[in-house]
């Protein structure tokens, strides 16, 4: 049954796609500039530039560059950049991985800390602590994160030389950007974790063991927390997916790497193919995010049937 | 566990100090990404700086502009500037072996300047007009011109005129450059670095580095920070605004040097309101040029007195106009605005996010003080380009406030791009779409003679009449800024931006 | 999509639970902070331009880069403008645009979920696939490009702002469409012989409204992020207009010796957006029963 669903939803994917597809290249044609101009230079002459159209195959019509294109995607293939003239497979590899790990970590993060907090503010409910982690968490998700990581990078790479200021696929390269991204999910995750908390521990399993004298940590511990986690994690995939997305102005303040930081690269340079080849990624993983929300919905809540 | 830390610290420790004892290497932090190393397809200057410590051409520059020896250690050029001969240097091998004499470079020459050759296209620019390259001897080099053209030894030292190795010219060859620099080519990551390696053949002296890491870091404040952090010993492009954060560290140093760029606010001159001397005029007084600089390179710039930077060769001050409100307002009376007639309003393009903006925001004032009101359209790059290409016909371009470049450090091709009626666009840069008759006479009496004096009276003719046109309002020439570790030797920018990295010594 | 599912189900007593929820409102702790700081800056937003100590516009050459002074409370820029009074003429442009883009969002997302749920059938079909493709579509790179076919300024930051609502409206209000659409009012106006358009706004739309305020006001912080953050990108309004996200992105470079440059920004718009994004919370706290523990 779920192997159905799964493949009924992966086939109506496919229109989407296309249309994701067909729009992106009419998109990126309708943008004002001139690829073959910003890769020749403004002092180049106009044969230099010519030369250039040319190399890029952008001499040819519309429906011809279409076709090309919808051809090499059947055949699996991405093309190569204009602006680097490297294979995208290549190119989308190394910065996705760089995405993916920095990630991985503000997940990491955010679930510790997010969680963390969500059970202390839940467990007071209604006293200060829990007021303070409400509004602190809230207020992770209303500071700009090009801010959080300005003062991240004033504070502790600039005055105290903790970190380096430029984020790099290493450790204390990614410690700033990690903890930028995170500032915003820890927020997401402690609120739902306070939520879903709250209500488990009203449900009636939960008042039993409380009322046959079972110590208030073992309830929480044993009964409360694990029915109350499934749809935490449920967020925090949902997050995890929007960071794999790349986090276009942290990867720009940090100078990180990612997929981000290749977008924008690529929409200066009107790297076409490199930006088709981005949003076609970013779609993709859209939609696998989403269904993977539902399973898991429809996995927490029995009311919700595969039809 | 406790007890084995103590070992691995020391372990660790070791193999750190054997390994900077071992490989010393200088980390250079550059703005834009490289697109291409090969000679003949560099377009930017951020691949120009990578391939200086690779390559060499048959004449360079030296950090003044002035064009020394390099591959050639002599040559003479034919009166009617139409024959250059070269005598090369005994002794060059390239990276992979290959000897350097004629033969070579022409080999190379045969290359680059083929037509259906996709990666000379630069190159064949920069050598416009090169009809013939011969070897006259083992060591004797002929080029010839198919018109006269006084200014070609120019371009013989830029980039895109440096020699490769004719044994390199297979396969992936922006990605495989092969010259007689004193580095050789060790790895490239794409946006993200290139490394350099010291060549152990070089026939000067030995480089003092073992290697230089060119590091690509767009965001300014980045690469200062990076400075800060002892991340990097060499950064361009520092922001005026944060000179002093730089100077007041110890660690730290600012090189200043003069640059070969200029920043201009163009007018259509064929279109009202700017089709009318007048305007054009008033709007060149109307500003404080001083005071401009002041507030956006914090003084880091030079007010131009031609319509080229100082270090191009052929300059001659003509100008500028003083900063004279009440003159600004006459004229613009003269023409109909101001009191008693209608406002002078138009709209000027800029680059976003950008010092042009900041100028923009201040001329805006300077202009509002004079009774102009200036609407400010900062523009993404990619359509800020777009639209300054536009030819007359389609241009929604009245105004705009963009940088000239100086590429040879001649005022022949520095003219040419900007003010002559062939530079028109989509050809090249004469975004004002300047015409005049007189004018073009002299561009091409320049050209036509190889004699410094005779020209350098041409070219001060020439400039005279740009100043009397006034198709821009001549506003200055940033410096060029880098910062630095204290101590550090040996690297410095050319006036055109590209880095000479060649000598660089960590202190 | 939680969202959704709850809020579809039209109360006949909405009136009276809306004051108590009101009540309730002000009774809840930060969901009050959120109310208080919202509409001090709403409140900023309409005066603040009125009450600035300079011409927040008027550059200064005697007075770059000042530190804060009894003359200049949050010191100067590299204009030597007041900053304190940039902040106040700010808070109009930054506010502004971030309510008015998600009005428009709420607007055009919500008009064509109305038809799109109305209509049903192969329209319905296409036009939530239409959505689909949008919500896929990476929102930045729309805006990005908006931009860049517009040119900069307020209108077009808005309407690039406004982009990342419609699908979700669309979505939200054809879900509650499709709920309302069965009841027997829909047919009673038909038989009583109604146009499509008087059903779909006159009957459909007070029936579904509800949940698209609640859902604009949790949504307006992340609008002014979204908008802030283009400014930071170099895609916002033109100059010399105040807004806070390109006045800190502005004062990026003067971060070390001139931080209150960005502090003063900063916090005013992490401010402003904790406002609203407290608001919105109470605000699902008290309307939302399923979440109120």
């Amino acid at each position: 049954m779920l192997l159905l669903y799964l493949l009924r939803r992966l086939v109506q994917a496919i229109p989407t796609l296309l249309g994701v597809a067909i729009l992106m290249f009419l998109f990126v044609r309708a943008l004002p500039g001139d690829p073959a101009r910003l890769y020749a230079g403004l002092d180049a002459t106009p044969a230099e530039v010519t030369a250039v159209r040319e190399r890029f195959g952008l001499d040819r019509s519309l429906p011809a560059q279409f076709g090309l294109y919808l051809g090499s995607l059947a055949r699996g293939e991405l093309g190569r950049s204009f602006r680097s003239d490297r294979p995208i497979t290549e190119l989308l590899e190394r910065h996705f991985r760089a995405t993916l790990t920095l990630s991985l970590i503000a997940i990491a993060l955010a679930m510790i800390v997010g969680v963390g907090l969500g059970v202390i503010a839940a467990v007071r409910r209604g006293s200060l602590t829990d007021l303070g982690v409400t509004i602190g968490s809230i207020l992770g998700i209303s500071a700009p994160s090009f801010f959080v990581g300005i003062l991240l990078i004033y504070v502790f790479a600039v005055q105290w030389r903790l970190f380096p200021v430029a984020g790099s696929l290493t450790w204390s390269g990614m410690v700033l950007p990690a903890v930028t991204l995170a500032a915003g999910a820890i927020g997401t995750v402690a609120r739902f974790t306070r939520s879903s908390l709250l209500e488990v521990m009203g449900e009636d399993f939960v008042r039993t063991a409380r009322a046959k004298g079972i110590h208030p940590r073992t309830v929480l511990r044993k009964h409360v927390l694990k029915n109350a986690l499934i749809p935490v994690i449920t967020i925090t995939g949902l997050q995890f997916g929007f960071l794999l997305s790349g986090a276009v102005i942290v990867e720009t303040v940090f100078n990180f790497p990612g997929l981000g930081w290749l977008l924008i690269q690529s929409i200066e340079a009107r790297d076409y193919p490199v930006i088709q080849a981005l949003m076609l990624v970013f779609s993709v993983q859209f939609v696998l995010i989403n269904l993977l929300a539902d399973v898991l919905y429809a996995a927490v809540d029995p009311r919700i049937s595969y039809g | 566990m406790k007890r084995l830390i103590p070992p691995i610290l020391i372990a660790l420790a070791t193999t750190l100090a054997l390994g900077m004892a071992s490989a010393q290497t200088a980390r250079v932090a550059q703005a834009l990404a490289h697109t291409s190393l090969a000679p003949g397809q560099a377009t930017g200057l951020a691949d120009a700086s990578v391939m200086r410590t690779m390559f060499e051409g048959l004449v360079g520059f030296d950090l003044d502009f002035d064009v020394v020896p390099e591959l050639a250690t002599e040559w003479t050029i034919s009166d009617d500037a139409t024959e250059l001969v070269f005598q090369l240097r005994e002794g060059v091998v390239f990276h992979d072996g290959t000897a350097l004499d004629a033969a070579a470079v022409v080999a190379y020459l045969d290359w680059m300047m083929d037509a259906d050759n996709p990666i000379g296209a630069r190159g064949r620019g920069t050598l416009g007009g090169l009809s013939e390259w011969e070897a006259t001897g083992p060591m004797e080099l002929t080029l010839r011109l198919a018109a006269p053209n006084g200014a070609f030894i120019f371009n013989l030292a830029l980039a895109n005129a440096y020699i490769a190795s004719p044994a390199a010219l297979e396969g992936d060859v922006p990605r495989n450059p092969v010259g007689t620099g004193p580095f050789r080519f060790g790895e490239w990551r794409d946006g993200e670095y290139v490394v350099v390696e010291r060549f152990d053949g070089y026939w000067g002296d030995s480089a003092t580095v073992d290697a230089i890491r060119f590091m690509v870091v767009n965001n300014a404040a980045t690469r200062v920070a990076m400075l800060e952090a002892g991340e990097i010993d060499w950064a361009e492009d520092v922001p005026p605004a944060l000179v002093d954060s730089v100077d007041a560290d110890p660690e730290l140093e600012v090189q200043v040097t003069r640059s070969t760029f200029a920043r201009t606010f163009q007018m259509n001159t064929q279109r009202p309101p700017f089709d009318d001397v007048r305007v054009r005029q008033a709007l060149n007084y109307a500003v404080d040029k001083e005071q401009l600089a002041l507030v956006v390179f914090r003084g880091f710039a030079t007010v131009m007195t031609s319509a080229m930077p100082a270090p191009v060769f052929g300059h001659t001050p003509v100008g500028p106009y003083p900063y004279d409100p009440e003159r600004a307002i006459e004229l613009l009376t003269e023409a109909g605005y101001g009191p008693g007639g209608e406002t002078l309003s138009f709209g000027v393009m800029t680059f976003t996010g950008s010092e042009y903006e900041t100028a923009g925001t201040v001329l805006q004032q300077m202009f509002s003080d004079v009774g102009v009101r200036m609407t400010l359209n900062p523009t993404e790059r990619g359509a800020l380009v777009e639209q300054i290409f536009q030819p007359l016909e389609t241009t929604t371009f009245e105004a705009g406030l963009v940088g000239a470049a100086s590429a040879t450090g001649d005022a022949a091709r520095t003219l040419e791009i900007s003010f002559a009626r062939s530079s028109w666009p989509p050809a090249a840069n004469n975004w004002s779409f300047f015409e005049d008759a007189a004018f073009e006479d002299l561009l091409a009496a320049g050209a036509a003679t190889g004699d410094p004096a005779e020209r350098e009276t041409i070219y001060a003719q020439a400039l005279g009449i740009l100043h009397e046109m006034a198709p821009w309002v001549f506003l200055y020439s940033p410096d060029n800024i880098a910062g630095q570790r204290s101590g550090v030797t040996g690297i410095a920018y050319y006036p055109n931006k590209q880095i000479d990295a060649r000598r660089i010594a960590l202190p | 999509m939680a969202e959704v599912a709850s809020s579809a189900k039209p109360d006949a007593r909405v009136a009276p639970r809306r004051r108590s929820a009101f009540r309730r409102l002000l009774r809840h702790p930060s969901g009050s902070l959120g109310l208080f700081l919202s509409l001090l800056f709403v409140a900023l937003a309409v005066v603040g331009p009125y009450l600035t100590p300079f011409d927040a516009d008027r550059q200064n050459y005697l007075k770059l880069n000042q530190a804060p002074s009894a003359e200049h409370w949050l010191g100067t820029d590299q204009f030597g403008r007041d900053t304190f009074s940039r902040v106040l003429a700010g808070a109009r442009t930054s506010i502004g645009i971030g309510v008015a883009a998600k009005l428009l969002g709420a607007l055009v997302g919500g008009v064509w979920g109305l038809w799109s749920g109305y209509a049903g059938s192969w329209v319905d079909a296409v036009s939530m696939r239409l959505v689909d493709v949008l919500l896929a579509f990476p929102g930045l790179l729309l805006a990005i490009g908006l931009i860049a076919i517009t040119g900069p300024g307020v209108g077009p930051v808005i309407v690039a702002s406004a982009v990342f609502g419609v699908p979700i409206f669309a979505r939200l209000v054809r879900g509650s469409v499709l709920g309302a659409k069965e009841r027997v009012f829909i047919e009673a106006a038909r038989g009583l012989g109604a146009g499509h358009v008087r059903i779909m706004f006159g009957h459909l739309l007070p029936a579904v409204i509800a949940p698209v305020i609640v859902y604009a006001t949790l949504r307006i912080g992340v609008t002014m992020l979204v908008a802030a953050g283009l400014s930071f990108l170099g895609l916002g309004v033109q100059p010399p207009t105040a807004e806070w996200g390109s006045m800190l992105s502005q004062a990026q470079l003067y971060l070390r010796l001139d931080p209150w440059m960005a502090f003063a920004p900063g916090i005013a718009i992490t401010l402003a957006v904790l406002g609203f994004n407290l608001l919105g919370d109470g605000l699902r706290d008290v309307l939302d029963p399923t979440l109120r523990a």
